[in-house]
């Protein structure tokens, strides 16, 4: 279906997402849903790895952009013909966003996605 | 800006281009129906096909002529905005993309206006996207502008008004479906000649356990279940457990494209799905996440 010229998207019938958070019939609590042990797990196994991993990179890249301004002769330094110490610091940034991001795929695909599904199904089996 | 010579090859290749986004722009413009399927492609992009539509995405003007320009002029000073663009990829990845997708949320403005007063949570939002679109656009758009007068020859004005007409028209008619596909045609003759990069179907051993599209042929509806509840508009989610959906032909997802080819969609779409309305049972911290325990139950 051709998408006319607008600020709101189409919706059809179906396609209208729902108004509670329930189905209709049942709610579900989602205060329960946050206490329970599974959600909890999961929260802090993210956190375990997200809160240091965010200030590595935070402080590993500001650390380099402060040496950029303040430190220009250290980052000048020559280390092999005309690689600086600069721009070997800014390749690290590659390598580290890479790491890191393989390492938040890998733990997100064996760890939180399947700790998301076990308190998706707890908080389903408290609603019952 | 200096206008060269009509160049016959130069227009040859950008008519073609532009044949084949607007092909792309017209099969998206069918299949993009609904809420959904506008705003994310009915779920139907997997990981590497998002993965590639953003790598065409950043293969744009302002890193071709804006980067490699900053640097030609300033040297270290310029590669620092490239190295910036990298690392902000992690604050996306770590702090937001997961929030974002388990929100069940299209938009910034609607996760906002989710956990907080909608009006002006939604007019400061659209005030931010609005100033960044802005700014943004109008760099791409001096850029593309810039390279098709030096290119094809045609008055500079004249370029940026069909840019802009074109940008227009993939993202009106062909929604998010058009502009991935659009991007990744982008990406691809940059990625070289690669075979397999229409293999998409995960690596992983978590993949066998998933439903399989293929030996359930896509249902408009989810069958056998209660059609009066909200249950059936619920859109496709991720669900990694077998148990939650009992066949692929369950999931919303497979009411769209991807279930006629012999793949399951990705079980992780990085397109955030369609959520809850707010309701008044939330948790400040993290509730967001919970959208997902609500899931599966609407499916069973």
């Amino acid at each position: 279906m051709a998408v006319s010229a607008g600020s709101r998207p189409p919706s059809g019938p179906g396609d209208r997402p729902p108004r509670t958070g329930g189905d209709g019939d049942r709610p579900i609590d989602w205060e329960a849903a946050e206490r329970s042990p599974e959600f909890r797990e999961l929260i802090a196994a993210r956190r375990r790895f997200v809160l240091p991993a965010t200030v590595f990179f935070l402080t590993w890249y500001l650390g380099f952009i402060l040496l950029c301004g303040y430190a220009q002769d250290f980052m000048g330094e020559e280390v092999v013909n005309g690689l600086t110490v600069g721009y070997l610091l800014a390749l690290t940034q590659f390598l580290m966003v890479l790491v890191l991001g393989i390492m938040y795929l890998r733990r997100a695909e064996h760890t939180y996605d399947p700790l998301a599904q076990r308190a998706a199904d707890r908080a389903l089996e408290e609603t019952r | 800006m200096p206008v060269a010579a009509v160049n016959l090859e130069a227009i040859v290749v950008f008519v073609i281009v532009l044949a084949v986004t607007l092909g792309i722009t017209y099969w998206a413009s069918k299949r993009a129906t609904g809420t959904d399927g506008f705003w994310a492609a009915g779920r139907s992009i997997t990981g590497f096909q998002n993965g590639s539509a953003i790598a065409g995405d950043y293969m744009s003007a302002a890193s071709f002529l804006g980067i490699a320009g900053l640097i030609f002029l300033y040297g270290f000073d310029g590669f620092l905005y490239s190295v910036g663009f990298l690392v902000a990829f992690l604050t996306v990845l770590f702090l937001l993309a997961e929030r974002m997708r388990n929100a069940g949320k299209f938009t910034i403005a609607d996760v906002l206006a989710f956990r907080l007063q909608e009006r002006p949570a939604r007019v400061a939002a659209a005030t931010g996207t609005l100033a960044v679109a802005a700014f943004y656009l109008i760099a791409q758009m001096v850029g593309a502008g810039a390279l098709i007068t030096a290119l094809v020859g045609i008055d500079y004005n004249l370029a940026i008004l069909l840019t802009g007409i074109f940008m227009l028209t993939y993202v009106i008619f062909g929604g998010m479906l058009a502009t991935t596909w659009v991007q990744i045609v982008k990406a691809v003759p940059a990625h070289g000649r690669r075979d397999d990069h229409v293999d998409l179907r995960p690596r992983t051993a978590s993949a066998s356990t998933r439903p399989s599209c293929s030996a359930t042929p896509a249902t408009p509806r989810p069958r056998g279940r209660p059609t009066s509840s909200p249950a059936s508009s619920w859109p496709a989610r991720s669900t990694r457990s077998p148990s939650a959906w009992r066949s692929c032909s369950a999931r919303p997802a497979c009411r769209t494209s991807s279930c006629a080819s012999s793949r399951c969609p990705t079980p992780r779409p990085p397109a955030p799905r369609v959520g809850l309305s707010p309701s008044a049972l939330l948790h400040p911290d993290d509730v967001h996440r919970l959208r997902r325990a609500g899931d599966p139950r609407r499916g069973g």
